[in-house]
């Protein structure tokens, strides 16, 4: 069964829409500096989705605030703002920050006087994603919120894939959002994977990642659906799958088992051969090891030619959203018959066995993978199909 | 739906480890909850409960809230008799679904900024307070390399991850699939259950009272349900109808209702509509206290009753004349059993399960 996407909303460090997304990929703009959501003590460049201010619920609900701008977004696009109320819409959202009750001053209040205002318990139980958009859209269809870590965003569009495969709606809003946040931005720092300068991935002075904020929205229908509304697709999700190292919380199953799995499986799942695919946009978080087993992954399935990047020179590790945002991203590469140059990459390790586009490339072909690695061992892949 | 077989349930609870123990606890009734050190009540999954070292050899660095995890979803996969190394690993998935998360080890990396700063967060605790930790450690613990997931929804958490490991079988993505919920009971946990929610002083719950502000005692546990689509396999019946539409009063044609008196979604006055039927009801989370996720407590007990063919009666029920209260433990015939759940806007989800 054909799965289309007929909407798209993306907002990032890169851009709040598709427009400025582009023309900073374009100039290769990177727009990344010194956190100024929260004071820190730690060095390292931020990507904030600095310009971001549209309300819907409470501004501490940053996280939720970013998600409902997107999803607002997809549904403009997709024209079906008007006509949500009461239909078979599911919504599936990944997040890590939006899942959390991390409020430090409610924390250091409980434990040295044995009581704390309820407030930040009260944004908390509002905040959840799926559940928020679900109950401001009033949408009825199944709901879900995945928190796997930095492939959250990549499940959650499987996991509407798998709804509308099941026939348990018509339409379904996927996607993620993660704000930038001062308790993940510390644990990053605590694991020694935070870069203090620009992340530079595939590189071989890499020396980490970078943490960025946004969300990602996808509007997937039905053919029935979409030949209903008479809507023509952007694009189609041809193939999805994910799997899991079953090795370490915060590793990388050095042999790339995981990922390769996931990978094959998306491909079997889209009915390709690996030479169908024109381009990938890896997860390439510029870590030592993530871009290690990712490039040997890819080397590989898919031999040394391969076009690919990983756009996290432009938005930073976003987390929860990076694999909406970047199966986004393989959208407006389909349709404009580009990629950008990997930001950040210049000199090849000899231990990867390919590198990363440079600058801006043109693409042929119709079909394009988003791979997606996380914390707990969890790999995913999407395979995108720019309609004929 | 397709139905969906029951091949093994495991589970961790205030009583122990173990399904005879939750079985036992069903025939016994009401017990008093634990006592906290500052006086507060909640049934708190003992610390003996958690020890048996040939699984935490496997999860070594893991914190209680993944243990919960581990210890159940092992626990399922043992009771289904069925050996993952015959399998080829990938074709099981695991899906775990959280109201709260591990969030007593995110109050320890808190804990860690304030006493120490921000660059001495320890890594083992910032890596264990991540949602998903606990899967991966269940992950790890069974060699499972499928698809592996983690959930959140606050109130109807499992029926939605129900309802995707049903999706992930028709598709035929997978040929198993292990469901479960794990939710933990800290300190500030209680203490936030105190100040927002009616606690029950006296340790008893109310269910089936229908009251705005039900009494309420904490619990916390897992419970894991291996499920497949191969009815050659099914050892407690089946999940076969899930409604989540919010629009439904539930089946009619069923021989018990099982109601999610967790308290946790506010005001109960919403089963007032629809259990009046003459429908035997009874609830059970005065036995495991309440949580978000505790509805999946309810369908291990429903799975029991429709294999034992064994109703088991309905504890510390006080307002018998609302409805035909389930107050007696008895064999009876029982074919299909409704599992319902609220949440906080009064909206009902229905979970269907045949013998």
């Amino acid at each position: 069964m054909k799965i289309y996407v007929t909407g798209l909303g993306l907002i990032s460090a890169a851009g709040e829409n598709e427009k400025e997304t582009l023309t900073s990929f374009e100039s290769g703009k990177r727009r990344a500096g010194p956190v100024s959501l929260f004071s820190t003590q730690i060095q390292s460049p931020a990507y904030e989705a600095k310009g971001f201010s549209r309300h819907y619920f409470p501004e501490q609900l940053r996280t939720l605030n970013l998600c409902l701008a997107a999803t607002e977004d997809a549904l403009d696009d997709a024209s079906l703002k008007e006509e949500i109320r009461g239909k078979r819409i599911g919504v599936a959202m990944g997040t890590t920050v939006g899942s959390v009750l991390n409020d430090i001053n409610f924390n250091m209040e409980f434990r040295d006087k044995g009581s704390a205002p309820m407030d930040s318990v009260n944004l908390y139980l509002e905040g959840n994603l799926s559940s928020g958009i679900h109950s401001f859209l009033q949408t009825e269809g199944p709901s879900i919120t995945v928190v796997n870590a930095c492939v959250s965003g990549a499940n959650a569009i499987g996991v509407a894939m798998s709804w509308l495969r099941s026939g348990l709606c018509d339409i379904a809003i996927a996607g993620g959002a993660d704000e930038l946040n001062k308790v993940p931005f510390c644990g990053f720092g605590a694991l020694g994977i935070l870069s203090d300068s620009l992340c530079s991935p595939f590189d071989l002075n890499r020396k980490g990642l970078n943490l960025g904020e946004g969300a990602g929205v996808l509007l997937l229908e039905s053919e029935q659906s979409m030949e209903r509304r008479k809507k023509k697709p952007r694009a189609i999700m041809r193939g999805y799958d994910f799997s899991n190292d079953a090795h370490h919380l915060t590793s990388p199953d050095p042999s790339g088992a995981g990922l390769e799995r996931a990978t094959t499986g998306a491909l079997i799942d889209a009915r390709l051969e690996p030479d169908a695919i024109s381009f990938i946009n890896a997860h390439g978080t510029a870590t030592i090891d993530n871009d290690l087993v990712e490039a040997r992954v890819l080397h590989n399935l898919f031999g040394s030619t391969i076009a690919f990047l990983s756009t996290k020179g432009y938005i930073g590790h976003t987390l929860g959203a990076a694999g909406a945002l970047e199966a986004g991203f393989c959208i407006l590469a389909l349709e404009q018959g580009w990629i950008p140059g990997c930001a950040g990459f210049k000199k090849l390790d000899p231990n990867i066995p390919i590198a990363p586009v440079t600058q801006k490339t043109q693409i042929e072909g119709h079909f394009a993978l988003s791979t997606s690695m996380g914390f707990g061992g969890c790999d995913a892949a999407l395979v995108i199909e720019f309609p004929e | 739906m397709k139905p969906v077989f029951i091949e093994g349930i495991g589970i961790i609870f205030t009583r122990g480890r173990g399904l005879n123990k939750f079985e036992q606890a069903l025939k016994d009734g009401w017990d008093e909850p634990t006592v906290s050190a500052d006086g507060r009540k909640a049934y708190r999954v003992p610390k003996d409960a958690l020890i048996d070292y040939n699984i935490l050899k496997k999860v070594r660095r893991s914190d209680r809230f993944s243990r919960l995890a581990v210890f159940a979803a092992c626990d399922a996969i043992h009771d289904s008799d069925l050996d993952i190394a015959d399998l080829d690993q990938s074709s099981i998935g695991i899906i775990i679904a959280t109201a709260f998360g591990p969030h007593a080890t995110i109050f320890k990396v808190l804990d860690d900024i304030i006493d120490y700063g921000e660059k001495k967060v320890s890594p083992t605790t910032f890596a264990n307070s991540i949602h998903n930790a606990a899967a991966s450690y269940v992950a790890s613990a069974l060699g499972c390399t499928g698809p592996v997931m983690t959930t959140t929804q606050f109130y109807f958490s499992f029926q939605q991850a129900l309802l995707l490991a049903s999706s992930w079988l028709n598709e035929g993505r997978l040929k198993k699939v292990l469901v479960g919920i794990v939710d933990e009971c800290s300190p500030a946990m209680e203490y936030i259950c105190e100040e927002k929610l009616s606690v029950a002083h006296n340790g008893k719950m109310s269910p089936l009272s229908c009251l705005k502000r039900p009494k309420f005692v904490p619990g916390e546990g897992s419970a894991f349900f291996l499920v497949s689509q191969d009815s050659r396999k099914k050892k407690y019946g089946a999940f076969t109808e899930i409604d989540i539409t919010g629009n439904s009063h539930g089946w009619t044609d069923v021989d018990l209702s099982i109601i999610g008196t967790n308290a946790m979604g506010g005001s109960e006055e919403v089963y007032k509509d629809i259990l009046n039927k003459g429908i035997p009801v009874a609830a059970y989370s005065s036995i495991y206290g309440g949580f978000m996720t505790g509805n999946a407590f309810e369908c291990a007990a429903a799975a029991l009753m429709l294999k034992n063919q064994t109703q088991y009666a309905s504890p510390n029920v006080d307002r018998t004349e609302l409805w035909n209260v389930a107050d007696k433990s008895k064999e009876r015939e029982l074919n299909q059993i409704q599992c319902i759940s609220h949440n906080n806007t009064q909206k009902l989800v229905f979970i269907k399960m045949t013998k």
